[in-house]
């Protein structure tokens, strides 16, 4: 796959799942790298990014397991932004796929 | 690799950040193998999975001067940051430095006219003020004229200089904004 895609729509996943329900890192790389192949390394970069501009708060949470886990939860500015990016996604990904099907039919 | 050396690796590499960064960075690779661990899985498969530690780092320290270079964008802080996430890979090398080669040509060629406008001016003015003194040759020209000709030379050189030191201070901004769209868009 596309290495570029993948790199600009990281965020957007990242955000998505975390709009779903607040999760720690391992839970973030394990459901999205089921989807797209990842480095999963690159998720915490990310995440360290993004929590810096605003988009998360983090917590700890017992576990039964063991130590206590980070949890990320969005912010008001993180819901924002995954709106925004998952709007500016779709028109792109309709726009492509509509000039596909048209690229496709046009014999 | 098991997490031992994973761990050793990308602790090596992030050397010139905050101790407190390092540690929260450690803490979360940490975790991220002992989770692994409980689901089954070795620290090699761990390790491999989330790919090469000095890499990893990288990105960290890129991220760390960027931030440092937009809290404060003295030249020291912004020059880390363009080094920094030019070295992130190929790609990115070529997409930094040449916008910056070209816009750093820019800055010196106005700024050395800058000075040569001043530079002219003050000489000019000094010639005219030591000739009576000194009896070099200076130009035949209307003595007023020519002196207000140089000052304005001088002025002008002088308004180039700030101006230009000014708009490096703005255009290093913006580029830090182009670093920003640079790491997350570009391979590294």
């Amino acid at each position: 796959m596309n290495i570029q895609f993948k790199k600009g729509v990281l965020e957007l996943c990242v955000l998505a799942m975390l709009f779903k329900k607040d999760c720690y890192g391992y839970e973030l790389v394990n459901e999205i790298s089921k989807n797209i192949k990842i480095s999963d390394g690159t998720i915490y970069p990310l995440l360290r990014r993004l929590k810096n501009e605003g988009y998360f708060t983090t917590y700890l949470e017992e576990s039964q397991e063991g130590p206590p886990r980070k949890y990320y939860k969005l912010t008001e500015l993180g819901i924002e932004t995954k709106v925004q990016l998952e709007n500016d996604w779709t028109v792109f990904v309709n726009g492509v796929n509509q000039i596909v099907k048209e690229a496709n039919t046009c014999e | 690799m098991n997490k031992e050396e994973f761990m050793k690796n990308i602790k090596k590499n992030l050397t010139g950040l905050p101790q407190d960064e390092i540690a929260d960075i450690v803490y979360d690779y940490d975790e991220h193998f002992r989770i692994g661990k409980e689901n089954g899985k070795s620290e090699e498969e761990i390790s491999s999975s989330l790919g090469n530690p000095k890499q990893l780092a990288k990105m960290f320290v890129v991220d760390n001067y960027l931030k440092k270079a937009e809290k404060n964008s003295n030249y020291k802080n912004v020059l880390r940051a363009i080094i920094a996430t030019g070295f992130l890979g190929f790609m990115n090398l070529f997409l930094v430095f040449t916008p910056l080669m070209v816009i750093a040509l820019l800055i010196l060629t106005i700024f050395i006219i800058g000075i040569a406008f001043v530079g002219a001016g003050i000489m000019c003015i000094l010639g005219v003020v030591i000739n009576p003194l000194i009896n070099i040759i200076v130009i035949d020209m209307n003595v007023f004229s020519f002196v207000c000709f140089q000052l304005t030379m001088t002025c002008i050189g002088i308004i180039m200089v700030i101006g230009i030191l000014m708009a490096s201070k703005v255009l290093s901004k913006y580029f830090i904004c182009y670093l920003k769209w640079n790491i997350k868009f570009i391979k590294g």
